[in-house]
């Protein structure tokens, strides 16, 4: 479990998250929504170990997160970055590999090889192995490095995953593929953090989804008890008509115009 | 490696006194006392071994201290054009070095007193270790460096070292210039075995602590942010790195002048021939470097015989065509 207690961060004079409660639990998927600027991506930074809290404490399975080195943390919890520009071009299987890396010093063992197999093949990119980086597209891009960081904690339980915005710029397909992929790592124990864009895909995949604003915690539970009207309106500003669309367990929401 | 040891032997053989390759095998073989008896021309052996080898020695180290620090700031600046310039180290020797032939000043005579030949050296090597740690000062922000603010640091040092350095040029008089235009241009003329002997720890040091960055080094390709989350502790790597590749690319500098364009071009080489992945790349560009620049001397110093070319002329000649060639078939790949 992750817990936050009390925690608030700054830059500079502005705050930018206060007094925020959370837990995230292993085995849970837990999106996190909000307009620009709301404090999401800071939040994944504090829960990921990425930046200290300057009040509250951060805990990771009961231990104060500041306590963890960078190579305990690589361990523990794997990040999936919004921006992923590669300096040199490498491989599409050495990539995956390299999540590997706090596995191992100088070669992988075939521990290693296997899982990076396994990972490749359950991301649909194994096709892709011999592919030179440079050369994919942005959505197969985006599924090996999703790749990357599963094969960082695929043996480890009850690890963490988080995801900054996974499905930007990506086609349908491959916003399901990859929110399918993470929901099913929760389904398998590991405790999920997606910052998400569409509020629709939070509320299909999601166990639980946190609307933050201006830095702090607007709602906190589940889809159907988070995502209303007013709430979508006060986090965004945007009317939107809920729907219970037939067939579909989910609030589902599209928008009615800028209040 | 095979390589670098043919361009080794090749380069001992040849030059104005050549010794041909029967006597050069002969004349190790007397001195390691494989056969006991010598023969060969005793001038010859003395051409060999107070001339030659601290020669090609000198080169091997140099280039494989250029070959390396190439290759691993390249890795840590995620740049393929970052080279030991970017981050003021050699402008730093190269300013630290004019002021020593320019100024003449008393804490240079005082240095020149108790080090003799060396204390243009210890100067070019004072400057690099200088401007490097300020361009790393300028970098650093709530504890961390960041390196975008790194080479922009490195822009405004290199100006400021360069207009010093332009100052100290006018200042000049016409023998003073002439000494800082051959020092710009690099030289192994100076090879002895002292400095041979002098060199050798700055530049085993990195060759040996460097490879065991490379996993590091790839884990920083994807990013500083991606490195750190995959367990890399990414300011100890960055000082690691830039500690070692001064100490190797300062010393190499303080001896032999700057030698452009190996630093830059030898880490691309080896990159277009085996891919990216910095565990083969860091200690093959320290071989590649090694040789080339073992060659590249050699050519300097055979190709207007008895004159020599100056060393950075040639390794920019060479250069500068294999790096267009390069520029022009990456361009090539990706219209594909």
């Amino acid at each position: 479990m992750i817990s936050l207690n009390q925690v608030s961060y700054k830059a500079g004079k502005k705050t930018l998250l206060a007094d925020i409660n959370l837990e995230v639990q292993k085995g849970e998927m837990l999106a996190v929504i909000g307009a620009n600027g709301a404090g999401k991506s800071t939040l994944m930074k504090l829960l990921s170990g990425d930046q200290q809290a300057h009040t509250g404490e951060v805990r990771l399975d009961d231990e104060h997160i500041k306590t963890y080195s960078m190579a305990a943390l690589a361990l523990r919890r794997a990040v999936l970055s919004q921006h992923n520009t590669l300096s040199v071009s490498f491989l599409v299987e050495e990539i995956v590999m390299m999540g590997r890396y706090p596995h191992f010093n100088g070669q992988p063992s075939s521990h290693d090889v296997d899982i990076v197999k396994s990972v490749m093949n359950e991301t649909g990119v194994k096709h892709l192995a011999g592919r030179d980086y440079s050369t994919l597209s942005g959505g197969e891009q985006q599924r090996v490095q999703l790749a990357r960081v599963i094969a960082q904690i695929y043996d480890i339980d009850g690890a963490y995953l988080f995801l900054d915005e996974p499905t930007n710029g990506l086609d349908l397909l491959y916003q399901q593929q990859i929110l399918n992929t993470a929901r099913h790592l929760a389904d398998k124990g590991f405790g999920v953090v997606a910052i998400l864009h569409d509020i629709n895909f939070a509320s299909r995949y999601a166990d639980r989804v946190l609307i933050l604003k201006e830095g702090r915690i607007l709602a906190l539970g589940t889809p159907n008890e988070v995502i209303t009207a007013y709430s979508i309106q006060e986090a965004f500003g945007v009317q939107m008509a809920l729907f219970d669309a037939y067939g579909c367990k989910y609030p589902f929401v599209i928008p009615k115009g800028i209040v | 490696m095979g390589l670098l040891v043919a361009v080794m032997i090749a380069s001992a053989c040849l030059g104005a006194v050549h010794i041909r390759l029967c006597d050069f095998f002969a004349i190790v073989a007397y001195r390691t006392g494989v056969n006991p008896q010598a023969h060969y021309q005793p001038q010859q052996e003395a051409v060999l071994f107070a001339l030659r080898f601290p020669r090609v020695l000198l080169g091997v180290l140099v280039g494989a201290g250029l070959g390396i620090s190439g290759a691993s700031l390249q890795g840590l600046f995620r740049n393929p054009l970052a080279d030991s310039g970017l981050i003021g180290i050699s402008s730093g020797a190269s300013l630290f070095a004019v002021m020593m032939i320019v100024l003449e000043a008393t804490i240079f005579k005082q240095l020149q007193q108790a080090t003799g030949y060396y204390a243009l050296s210890l100067a070019a090597f004072a400057g690099a270790c200088i401007t490097t740690f300020a361009v790393y000062r300028i970098s650093i922000q709530q504890g961390r460096s960041d390196v975008s603010v790194l080479l922009l640091g490195g822009i405004a040092i290199n100006a400021l070292a360069g207009a010093l350095i332009g100052l100290m040029t006018y200042m000049a008089t016409d023998e003073q210039l002439r000494n800082i235009t051959f020092w710009n241009l690099g030289s192994l003329g100076g090879a002895t075995w002292k400095s041979v002997t002098a060199l050798s720890p700055f530049i085993a040091i990195p060759v040996v602590a460097l490879p065991f960055l490379s996993k590091s080094l790839n884990a920083f390709a994807l990013g500083e942010a991606q490195a750190r989350h995959m367990g890399v502790n990414t300011g100890l790597v960055k000082r690691l790195v830039i500690v070692l590749a001064t100490m190797a690319v300062g010393s190499s500098v303080a001896i032999s002048g700057i030698i452009g364009f190996v630093g830059l071009i030898i880490p691309h080489i080896i990159r277009m021939a085996f891919g990216a992945d910095h565990r083969l790349l860091i200690p093959a560009s320290a071989i590649l470097g090694a040789a080339v620049l073992t060659l590249a001397d050699l050519v300097s110093r055979t190709i207007v015989a008895p004159a020599e070319l100056p060393l950075g002329v040639i390794t920019a000649l060479l250069g500068a065509p294999v790096f267009i060639y390069i520029i022009m078939s990456r361009k090539r790949r990706t219209q594909l």
